[in-house]
């Protein structure tokens, strides 16, 4: 399979046509899809056609973007204009959005090929794709076992082959998961340097788009082009795109990478393992690694659950079927928001928008949302102490390998747990990015997670970029 | 403090004010479509107005430059400040939340001067968003209950508002009457909204409780639906007095909110307490802080034109008449002090300058046509008694027809002249004699005959005498 | 549900453990402040389409069942 990089090159310099390009991620597509499930839409003819006009473009003598004829697949939480948008939930299914989001208008004006929608947890809650209205997506590795979540789909077209890359949103880990699962790379970027207008909104605070790639150059070619100001999200940061490629291969020497001692209990030791040859590998590569203690690590999971479930207590009230989306209709208004939401929205998403409500209700907010907002401060004052003394941090992805089908469904708490490790990052709102590193339990596997500090993005990438060479 | 006498038996009336008026920009609060009343419906939208998914708020730098400007004119202090939502379902809310200011407000602390130097604290004047609109249909008075159905249109979704809300320092009907009336007139003067109440571009909500002095304040009542200046008075008349028939017939008041229906001239029930949403305020993680620097906040200061009440003090002062009289409120009002303010430059009289304008310029708007000098000299000729008072206000209705002139000339065409007080005695003497007993009866104190005395010497004089000129000689006569 | 929500709620109060009466809330990940937008209009989004994606629509404005119990 090509990488990004290969492609741009070979369409740009007309020895790769972007139709030829599509139509093998096409095909790969048809032999694979139907078992993996990554996509809830295919655009297969749209697609076609982006490729030829990029392929007579570059016939034309005419110049072509950064991303020519690049294949690439969107999270099904990306506003894509006149293409079905459903974030996996009955509640927007057949929703064709009218504008397109940020990130879709950037892929598009660098000239990317957009393969289709990929399969999520409904609206984003979720890590194992296992809460998706639609069915779940399979990890292409092992079909018996989950891609992660929540952007299983996104994670799973990369690492099937159907796309040279794709963009996922992450809140509570829901790129590096699924991509330590399915064994890419992924990238959450620092909260503020890619654009969340047009990302169907989870946790505004929380919320960050990024990209999955097959390997460390491909990640960090497709974030440059997706980040920088904009001008319609007034969290966007002031600061143009970071420079990422320039640094891939300006090794560790002389970086000193912190071992988190106090660490929540938990992880399988397959995973350990491989985060201590991750350690070794950056050792050798003449990096100093450094103990650092979290001590507020142990919260971030209750922090986490209850300010992500009360932002989107709020961002989820607009499914009312007033304006949008599927509705059950009633006989009075009252009626009508109870049954549309009751039918429209699966378990999880429930439950998350009950738990939200109540940490925002009168008499509560200060023992929950109120506290909660709080242990965040004492999180990233946690992280600033330990930057003083180290440019980035190791950690595991994942606590295990991807995991079968049902084994946490049971126990909505057992599957918060997957998130123990990346949860930390979003609430600082500092980058951190999965690298495959190794395998652990039955073959699948491993990703281990290198954090920086906000906009530490190029510290990250250098380390990232060693540990693959390492694996 | 006349419309105390409404309440019985020493109730006090207590009344604070909510106002809400939309601003006069180009776009939205949060987003760049259109502001603007009376197009097709859903003709203003974007992804933000319809609370999309996937939308985003950008704050509208002008709207917190109008916004400024009416905290400023009512004495607020502008300070950093914060965005919160308000959670809850209604369909002419696209988000189920507004995004609003709730505990760090734009303006705070403020004021605003009634007539007779009454004070009328305002709490606070926060940014906020509007909601779209529903009709609704089916039904037999167009009110929701009995509808069949309703339909949203959301042009009016995310119009930029600023809530002003007062402290409950208004004590009477017509206090709350005088403080919509004098700020509608601060957000005209500083160009913030055409704050028009019959097209909602000014909306108040008025809280109403009743107290005896010396007790702690009674439960109040919310009553919304009060669509103009008149409706402000008749509301809380009403309500004032239900208040207390209510209490003094062993009843207790309900904190609750009511519905005023002009027609009926009643409040009714709309929402208990029991009923009010728990809104879960918490900080809009869409925006970030709005922190206004001092440079920005002084230039805006220095930028507010004179205001009303201003006005009317200068206006006052330059007239000899009570700043909080009927003429100096209604010529300021149309916006024409300045040009009373010309005419008395150019030597106008400046009592009859303003009479004049007050009486005869309703339909001249801020820039009359008639040349200030023209008037002036009008005053002139009144003042020093060429003509009479009967004359002049011919010639006043003459010189705004003809859009000025010169009026000497055209007095003299007119053949008006003032007849000079010694040819006057002459005509008083003649008066007298032609009606004896009214004189008797005048010098015996009867005040009334002096008209049939004035009358016979008008008669006389074709109208030319001046009727004070004659009152004054046979006043001085009959003390002699 | 309401069981497992109460579960997770029980399992919340650790931080009821931590002293916060001198933290400050963190409400923002990065601090920015003044992001204002000029005063310029922007074309409307197109009538048709959207109300084509709306599940009741009437004369150019979405369609609702009567509101019972709430204010004007």
């Amino acid at each position: 399979m090509q990488r990004l990089v290969e492609i741009v090159a070979g369409v740009t310099n007309g020895s790769l046509r972007a139709s030829v390009v599509i139509e093998q991620h096409l095909a790969r597509i048809e032999a694979r899809e139907s078992e993996v499930h990554a996509f809830n839409l295919v655009t297969a003819d749209q697609a076609r056609n982006d490729a030829a006009k990029i392929d007579a473009d570059v016939k034309a003598g005419k110049k072509v973007g950064p991303l020519a004829g690049v294949p690439i697949a969107l999270k099904d939480n990306m506003c894509t204009r006149g293409i079905e948008t459903t974030c996996s939930s009955k509640i927007l299914q057949g929703w064709k959005p009218p504008y397109d989001a940020t990130v879709v208008t950037k892929l598009r004006n660098a000239g990317a090929v957009i393969v289709g929608k990929t399969n999520l947890d409904e609206f984003a809650m979720g890590s194992s794709t296992e809460n998706s209205a639609f069915g779940p997506t399979k990890n292409p590795l092992d079909l018996s076992r989950v891609p992660g979540g929540s952007s299983g789909g996104s994670a799973a077209a990369v690492s099937a082959g159907f796309a040279a890359a794709s963009l996922g949103s992450d809140t509570g880990g829901s790129i590096r998961q699924p991509a330590a699962l399915c064994g890419v790379v992924g990238v959450k970027p620092t909260y503020g340097t890619v654009s969340r207008y047009g990302l169907v909104a989870f946790a505004s605070s929380l919320d960050q788009i990024g990209p999955f790639a097959s390997d460390v150059r491909d990640a960090a070619t497709l974030l440059e082009i997706i980040s920088g100001h904009d001008p319609m999200d007034s969290t966007s940061i002031p600061q143009p795109a970071i420079s990422l490629v320039s640094v891939l291969d300006h090794g560790v020497k002389g970086m000193r990478i912190g071992r988190v001692t106090d660490l929540p209990k938990g992880c399988e030791p397959d995973v350990l393992a491989q985060l201590e040859k991750a350690f070794d590998a950056l050792r050798s590569a003449g990096a100093t690694i450094v103990d650092v203690k979290l001590p507020s690590l142990q919260y971030c999971l209750t922090a986490y659950y209850l300010i992500a479930p009360a932002e989107a207590s709020s961002n989820l009230a607009r499914y009312d079927g007033v304006r949008y989306g599927n509705r059950v209709d009633a006989a009075d208004l009252n009626s009508m928001y109870a049954a549309t939401r009751e039918a429209g929205f699966g378990e999880e998403v429930k439950r998350r928008i009950m738990l939200g409500t109540y940490a925002l209700s009168a008499g509560y907010y200060d023992a929950y949302y109120g506290k909660a907002l709080k242990v965040r401060r004492l999180i990233s004052d946690d992280f600033a102490r330990a930057y003083k003394n180290v440019d980035t941090i190791l950690t595991p992805t994942s606590p295990s390998v991807a995991f079968k089908f049902g084994s946490k469904t049971d126990n909505p708490l057992a599957m918060y747990l997957c998130d123990v490790f990346t949860i930390p990052t979003n609430l600082a709102g500092h980058p951190a990015m999965s690298v495959p590193f190794g395998t652990g339990a039955d073959s699948m596997p491993v990703g281990v997670q290198v954090l920086a500090t906000t906009l530490g993005e190029q510290a990250m990438f250098k380390v990232a970029a060693e540990l693959e060479r390492a694996s | 403090m006349s419309e105390n006498a409404v309440l019985p038996n020493g109730w006090q009336l207590v009344v604070g004010l909510e106002v809400h008026v939309e601003l006069a920009t180009k776009t939205k609060m949060f987003s760049a479509s259109a502001n603007r009343f009376g197009d097709e419906p859903n003709t203003n939208i974007d992804p933000v107005t319809l609370g999309l998914p996937g939308a985003l708020p950008v704050l509208n730098k002008h709207a917190v430059e109008l916004a400024m400007r009416i905290g400023l004119a009512l004495n607020c202090k502008v300070q950093p400040c914060t965005f919160h939502r308000k959670n809850y379902f209604y369909p002419d809310l696209p988000k189920a939340y507004q995004i609003t200011q709730y505990d760090h407000p734009l303006n705070v602390d403020g004021f605003l001067m009634l007539p007779g130097e009454v004070r009328i604290g305002v709490e606070r004047a926060h940014l906020e968003e509007d909601t779209g609109k529903s009709t609704h249909f089916g039904g037999t008075s167009g009110r929701i209950h009995g509808s069949d159905y309703s339909l949203i249109d959301f042009n009016r979704a995310g119009v930029p508002l600023v809530e002003i809300v007062s402290r409950p320092d208004i004590r009477t009907s017509e206090q709350a009457r005088q403080y919509v009336s004098e700020l509608r007139a601060i957000l005209l003067a500083v160009g913030a909204s055409d704050a028009k109440m019959e097209e909602g571009s000014m909306r108040c909500d008025v809280n109403v409780s009743v107290h005896k002095p010396g007790t702690p304040f009674g439960t109040r009542c919310e009553i919304k639906n009060v669509n103009s200046i008149r409706s402000v008075g008749r509301a809380i008349d009403y309500e004032a007095r239900r208040q207390v028939d209510l209490i003094e017939s062993g009843g207790k008041i309900r904190q609750e909110t009511r519905h005023w229906d002009d027609a009926s001239g009643r409040t009714e029930t709309l929402r208990t307490k029991e009923d009010a949403d728990d809104y879960r305020y918490f900080l809009e993680p869409d925006l970030v802080p709005l922190v206004p620097e001092q440079a920005w906040i002084d230039a805006v200061k220095s930028a507010l034109p004179t205001l009303p009440a201003a006005r009317r003090r200068i206006l006052a002062e330059l007239c000899g008449v009570d700043k909080d009289g009927e003429s100096a409120l209604v010529v300021v009002e149309r916006g024409q002090d300045d040009y009373v303010g010309e005419v008395i430059a150019v030597g106008g009289d400046p009592r009859r300058a303003l009479i004049y304008v007050q009486q005869a310029y309703a339909e001249q708007g801020t820039r009359p046509k008639v040349p200030a000098k023209d008037l002036a000299a009008l005053t002139i000729l009144e003042r020093d008694a060429k003509v009479t008072s009967t004359q002049a206000k011919t010639l006043l209705t003459d010189l705004i027809e003809a859009g000025g002139g010169d009026v000497v000339a055209m007095a003299m065409s007119r053949g008006f002249e003032a007849l000079e007080t010694s040819a006057l005695d002459g005509l008083v003497d003649a008066a007298i004699a032609a009606e004896p007993s009214a004189w008797q009866k005048y010098c015996d104190g009867e005040e009334k005959a002096l008209g049939a005395l004035v009358g016979a010497v008008m008669k006389s004089s074709k109208g030319k005498a001046d009727g004070k000129a004659v009152t004054a000689i046979l006043q001085s006569r009959r003390s002699k | 549900m309401t069981s497992q929500l109460a579960g997770m709620l029980e399992h919340f109060r650790d931080i009821d453990a931590l002293d916060l009466a001198e933290t400050e809330p963190m409400t923002q990940p990065y601090p920015i402040k003044n992001v204002l937008r000029d005063d310029i209009e922007a074309e409307s989004l197109d009538r048709d389409e959207v109300l084509g994606q709306a599940p009741a629509a009437e004369s150019g404005r979405f369609r609702v069942p009567p509101t019972i119990g709430f204010d004007v």
